[in-house]
C-alpha cells in the first residue's frame, strides 16, 4: 500500500532519512533503515575530509525547531566507503548525498559512490551556509551539475533544492530539463540566533539553516508549487514529525518524504508514520499511497 | 526544555587540583522557567551540559553537582583551549549552558561501588551525594596519577568520617593512598566484600582503557549491573547529527548514553578501541 518509486528506485515505504541526520556511521544508517525507513540518505560526502564548522553547530531555537551549521563535515568519499559497506552488508537502501567544491568533483564522488554500491545519488547543491549553495541558486549551474553527474553514473540522480532563492520553480525546471530523476525539497532555510546577553550570534558560523517544525509550511508550499510545474517525482522534506505532516506532503504532491530533525527523539517515528498513513489511506477510501499523491490540487 | 544555550553567571569557583576547577552557578534551562521561577527540570546523575564559550567553542561537560531546584556545578580539567578558557574565568563572569542532556546512571540499591579515574569522578559525584542523602553508604574508589590530582579527595575523606561511606584511593606514584593503578585497588576492594555478597552495581568513569579493565573486573566478580560513562566528540548533544555514534550498534553517546551498561558495551567493538574525529573519521583510541 505504501510502495513508491523514485525513478528506478523502488521503496517499500515512502519515508526516507534526510541527509546529515545520523548519517555519519554505517551502523546507525542500517539501524534507521531497519526501524522502517524506505531508504536512508547519508551525510553529504565530498572528495576529501572536511572538518566543518566549530561548535556551537547544532542547537534548538524553539521547541522542535533547530538551527545548524555543521559545514559539511565529512571524512571524504574514500574513507566513507567503509561506512557504506557496513550499511549495505545489512541490506540498507542507501542514497549517497554528494557535494563538491568544483562541478567535476560532484562527478568524481558520484562515480565512487556507485562503485561502492550506493542505490542512488542526491546532489547537495543547497547547503545554505556553505559556498555550494550558489550552485543551487543558479538555474544554469544546476543544470550543468545534473548533466555532468548523469554522464558519469547510471544511478538515479536526485537534486536537493535550496529554498533560499528567488524562484525555486525555475531551478527545478532546469534540473528536470537536464535529466534529473527526482527532486528533494527542501533543504534548510537560512537563519540566525543572537544571544542578547552575549550580544553575538550563537552558532560558531554565525548563521545556519533552520530545520524542524517551523520549516514545514514553507516546505509544503514549495512541494505544492513544484507539483504543478515538474513531472518528475518530488521528495518532500522539512519539519515532518508525525503521520499527519507526512500526509500533508503527499497531498501537496510528494511521492516520498524525508525525515530529519524529528529523529532525535527516537527511531519509532518510522513505524508510527507507516501506521498512521496506512490508516489515513483506508479511512479515505483510497487504494494506496499513489492515490493520494497530489490530491490537494484537485479540490 | 529547549536545548539552546543560556548564559549564566559564575557564583563560586573551587580549584580542586592543579588542573581541575569546579564552577558553580544558578541555572534554569530555557523553556523550563515556570511562573514562580522554579525549575521543573528532571536531572539524573551522569547527564551532561554543552558549555558554550561565546566566540570560542561549545564542549560537553558532565554535571558534577546539583542541588534542586537550580544550583549546579561542573568540574573541568584543562586539556586544551576551551577547557583552559573556562577554567580561567572568574566569579561573576558568564558562560552558556545547554541541557542537561543524555541518559544517566541507574542508581540501584546497595551494596555498590563508584569508581572514578581523574576527572571521571565528576559525573559520579551527584550519584554518590544522592546515596549519602538517602542514608546509604556507597563505596567510592578514586584514583589519579598523583596525590595532587585526586579529585574531591578532601570531600570524600570527610564523607567517610561523617557519613560512613567507604572511601578508597590510589595514586600511580604512591604520593597519596595505595600505590598502583585504580583497577588494582578496585580488585582489592571487591575482594574485601564477604564472598557471598552480590555486588549490585559498579558505576565507572575515567579513561576508556581503564573502563575496559573495570568491565572485565565487574564480570569476574559477577557484579549485577556495570555502568560506565563514555566520551566521544559531540556537536548537537541531542541525538541528531550522528557524530558520537559507537559501532556496531549505532548508539549515540549523547542520547542513548553517555552512560551504558556492561551488557551493551560488550557488544560495542568500538569500546576501548575506536573514536571519531570531527570530520567523522574513525581513529584508534
Ligand atoms: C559526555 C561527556 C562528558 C564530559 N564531561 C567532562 C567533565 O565533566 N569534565 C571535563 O573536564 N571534561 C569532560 N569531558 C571532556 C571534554 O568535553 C573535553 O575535554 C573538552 O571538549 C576539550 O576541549 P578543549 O578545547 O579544551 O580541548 P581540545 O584541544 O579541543 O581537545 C582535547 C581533547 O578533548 C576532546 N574533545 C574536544 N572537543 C570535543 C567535543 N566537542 N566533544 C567531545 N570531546 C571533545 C578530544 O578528545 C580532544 O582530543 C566530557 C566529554 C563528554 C563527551
Ligand atoms: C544537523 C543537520 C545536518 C544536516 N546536514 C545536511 C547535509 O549534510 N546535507 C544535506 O543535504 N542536508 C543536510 N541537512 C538538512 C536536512 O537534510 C533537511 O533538509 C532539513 O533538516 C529539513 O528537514 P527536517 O525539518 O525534517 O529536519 C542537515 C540538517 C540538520 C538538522
Ligand atoms: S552529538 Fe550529535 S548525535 Fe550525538
Amino acid at each position: 500500500m505504501l510502495e513508491t518509486n523514485i525513478a528506478s528506485l523502488k521503496l517499500k515505504t515512502p519515508f526516507i532519512l534526510a541527509s546529515g541526520i545520523l548519517g555519519v556511521s554505517g551502523s546507525t544508517l542500517a539501524k534507521v533503515f531497519h526501524a522502517g525507513a524506505g531508504a536512508v540518505v547519508s551525510k553529504s560526502i565530498g572528495p576529501v575530509p572536511r572538518q566543518g564548522y566549530n561548535n556551537p553547530s547544532v542547537i534548538e531555537i524553539f521547541p522542535d525547531t533547530f538551527l545548524n551549521a555543521v559545514g559539511l563535515a565529512n571524512p571524504g568519499i574514500d574513507e566513507f566507503a567503509g561506512e557504506v559497506k557496513i550499511a549495505k552488508d545489512q541490506g540498507t537502501v542507501i542514497i549517497l548525498s554528494v557535494f563538491g567544491g568544483e562541478l567535476q568533483e560532484y562527478g568524481e564522488v558520484a562515480k565512487k559512490a556507485e562503485k561502492m554500491g550506493a542505490d542512488a545519488i542526491e546532489l547537495n547543491i543547497s547547503c545554505p551556509h556553505a559556498h555550494i549553495s550558489c550552485i543551487g541558486a543558479d538555474a544554469q549551474r544546476t543544470s550543468e551539475v545534473v548533466r555532468l553527474v548523469k554522464s558519469q553514473t547510471h544511478l538515479p540522480i536526485i537534486a536537493k533544492l535550496n529554498p533560499n532563492v528567488t524562484d525555486i520553480v525555475e531551478i527545478a525546471r532546469s534540473a528536470e530539463k537536464a535529466g534529473v530523476d527526482a527532486i528533494t525539497a527542501i533543504n534548510t532555510v537560512r537563519g540566525m540566533l543572537i544571544d542578547i546577553d552575549a550580544k553575538c550570534p550563537v552558532l560558531a558560523n554565525k548563521s545556519g539553516g533552520i530545520s524542524g517544525k517551523l520549516l514545514k509550511p514553507i516546505a509544503v508550499k514549495v512541494v505544492y508549487d513544484l507539483f504543478e510545474s515538474v513531472k518528475i517525482p518530488i521528495i518532500g522534506c522539512g519539519g515532518i514529525s508525525d503521520w499527519r505532516d507526512a500526509v500533508e506532503f503527499f497531498l501537496a504532491g510528494a511521492s516520498a518524504v524525508q525525515i530529519g530533525s524529528a529523529l532525535w527523539k527516537g527511531f519509532e517515528i518510522f513505524t508510527e508514520l507507516a501506521k498512521g498513513t496506512k490508516q489515513y489511506i483506508v479511512e479515505n477510501k483510497a487504494k494506496n499511497l499513489q492515490d493520494i499523491i497530489g490530491r490537494a490540487h484537485k479540490a | 526544555m529547549i536545548r539552546k544555550p543560556k548564559l549564566i553567571m559564575i557564583e563560586k569557583m573551587v580549584h580542586e587540583t592543579k588542573s581541575i576547577v569546579s564552577l558553580y552557578f544558578h541555572y534554569i534551562p530555557a523553556g523550563c522557567e515556570n511562573k514562580d521561577g522554579q525549575s521543573t527540570v528532571p536531572f539524573t546523575p551522569g547527564q551532561f551540559f554543552m558549555i558554550w564559550l561565546p566566540h570560542l567553542d561549545e564542549i560537553p561537560i558532565s554535571v558534577s553537582f546539583f542541588e534542586p531546584p537550580d544550583y549546579w556545578g561542573i568540574s573541568v580539567k584543562i586539556v586544551g583551549e576551551a577547557t583552559r578558557a573556562l577554567c580561567g574565568l572568574h566569579v561573576g563572569e558568564q558562560f552558556g549552558v545547554r541541557g542537561p542532556l543524555g541518559s544517566g546512571f541507574e542508581i540501584i540499591s546497595s551494596p555498590g561501588i563508584f569508581f572514578g579515574g581523574g576527572v571521571g569522578l565528576a559525573p559520579l559525584r551527584p550519584a554518590i551525594l544522592r546515596k549519602v542523602r538517602d542514608k546509604q553508604k556507597p563505596t567510592v574508589v578514586n584514583c589519579a596519577p598523583c596525590g595532587e590530582d585526586l579529585l574531591f579527595h578532601g570531600e570524600f575523606e570527610q564523607l567517610a568520617q561523617e557519613n560512613g561511606i567507604d572511601y578508597y584511593f590510589a595514586t600511580e606514584d604512591g604520593s597519596c593512598g595505595c600505590q598502583g593503578l585504580g583497577t588494582e585497588l578496585l580488585v582489592q576492594v571487591l575482594e574485601k566484600f564477604p564472598s557471598k555478597t552480590r555486588i549490585k552495581y559498579l558505576a565507572a568513569c575515567g579513561p576508556e582503557r581503564m573502563l575496559v579493565k573495570a568491565l572485565d573486573i565487574a564480570e569476574k566478580f559477577k557484579v549485577l549491573l556495570f555502568q560506565a560513562s563514555l566520551e566521544r566528540m559531540m556537536r548537537c548533544g541531542m541525538g541528531m547529527c550522528g557524530l558520537c555514534a559507537i559501532d556496531p550498534l549505532g548508539l549515540r553517546v549523547c542520547k542513548d548514553g553517555p552512560v551504558f551498561s556492561g551488557e551493551v558495551l560488550r557488544k560495542c567493538t568500538d569500546f576501548g578501541r575506536k573514536v571519531r574525529e570531527f570530520t567523522g573519521h574513525k581513529r584508534d583510541l
